[in-house]
């Protein structure tokens, strides 16, 4: 209490100070009063302009649409993948405006289609990268998965896989589809099966799909993914 | 039931995946093919005179 009476006494005197001096200069007080933002003007220094959908703090715009999606979870992994031989696909669609989204569907020839590949849970990941020295750079593709187990299913797959030339969907844990692979140039298959030495060792194959030389990322796909019968 | 599509290029073909799911083809009603409309091959869009004929089919077969 004994700091809360000077302050207040401090601030009545300002108080009094400010109505002398706008009563005495008018017209100084008025434009100052113009030149500090207020009104419509502060609200538009604080979110920037509403037509752009945009905040403005500190000097760095981030777009509202932008905040609302990031405020979401965030996994990582993939949740399942679907294969095709690049030779099946009769129809590889451009990608829209953004140039990595494709929307339209991709066509297999007749009597071909995707077929879904299973893996353990956690295991599956897509990734991509820059490649190449400055002047030739490109963008690598890169699709992991493991499938547990050795078995004669799993290594007849690997037997007709090996020097195949495929386009594999991946879904992402946040639901996005990527295509590693595109109509020109597809991805090679490769594996490392180990049993393990212990008993609590890991005993399956890791199975890789792999591309370098692209000129995009694996392509975002919003369409349906038609299924081998 | 589809009336307002038909279904294409299925041979060899046992379904769509979409959205994350396995949608078999007798599975897709007229509502998901309106929202799979361009986002696949298996589907063209009927004349309205045959959408028409199919949904009396359908009206006659459930009076039944």
């Amino acid at each position: 209490m004994k700091k809360l009476f000077p302050a207040l006494k401090m601030g009545l005197f300002l108080m009094a100070l400010l109505l002398l001096a706008t009563s005495l200069f008018p017209d100084q007080a008025l434009a100052l009063a113009q030149a500090v933002p207020h009104g419509a003007d502060v609200l538009h220094a604080l979110v920037g302009d509403a037509a752009a959908g945009g905040t403005m703090l500190g000097c760095v715009v981030v777009p509202i649409a932008e905040i609302i999606l990031d405020d979401c979870p965030n996994p990582g992994g993939l949740t399942d993948i679907h294969v095709i031989r690049r030779r099946d696909i009769l129809t590889f669609p451009d990608p829209g405006a953004d140039k990595v989204t494709i929307s339209t569907a991709i066509v297999p020839k007749a009597g071909c289609g995707f077929v879904p590949w299973e893996f353990a849970q956690d295991s599956g990941e897509i990734n991509h990268k820059s490649a190449g020295d400055a002047g030739n750079q490109s963008i690598a593709h890169d699709l992991n998965v493991y499938v547990p187990r050795g078995s004669a299913t799993t290594d007849a797959v690997i037997q007709s896989a090996l020097n195949g030339d495929f386009v594999v969907i991946g879904r992402d844990s946040n639901g996005n589809l990527r295509i590693a692979g595109d109509k020109r140039r597809g991805v090679k298959f490769e594996h490392d099966y180990k049993s393990g030495k212990k008993g609590n060792d890991k005993n399956g194959t890791d199975f890789k799909f792999s591309g370098e030389g692209f000129t995009h990322v694996p392509f975002y796909y919003t369409a349906a993914i038609p299924l081998k019968a | 039931m589809l009336t307002k599509f038909d279904l294409v290029n299925t041979d060899g073909l046992k379904g769509l995946s979409y959205d994350g799911d396995f949608v078999p083809f007798d599975k897709i009603t007229d509502e998901l093919a309106e929202q799979l409309e361009g986002k696949t091959h298996v589907l063209k869009r009927k004349s309205p005179a045959a959408a028409a004929k199919a949904m009396k089919a359908v009206e006659a077969e459930s009076a039944k």
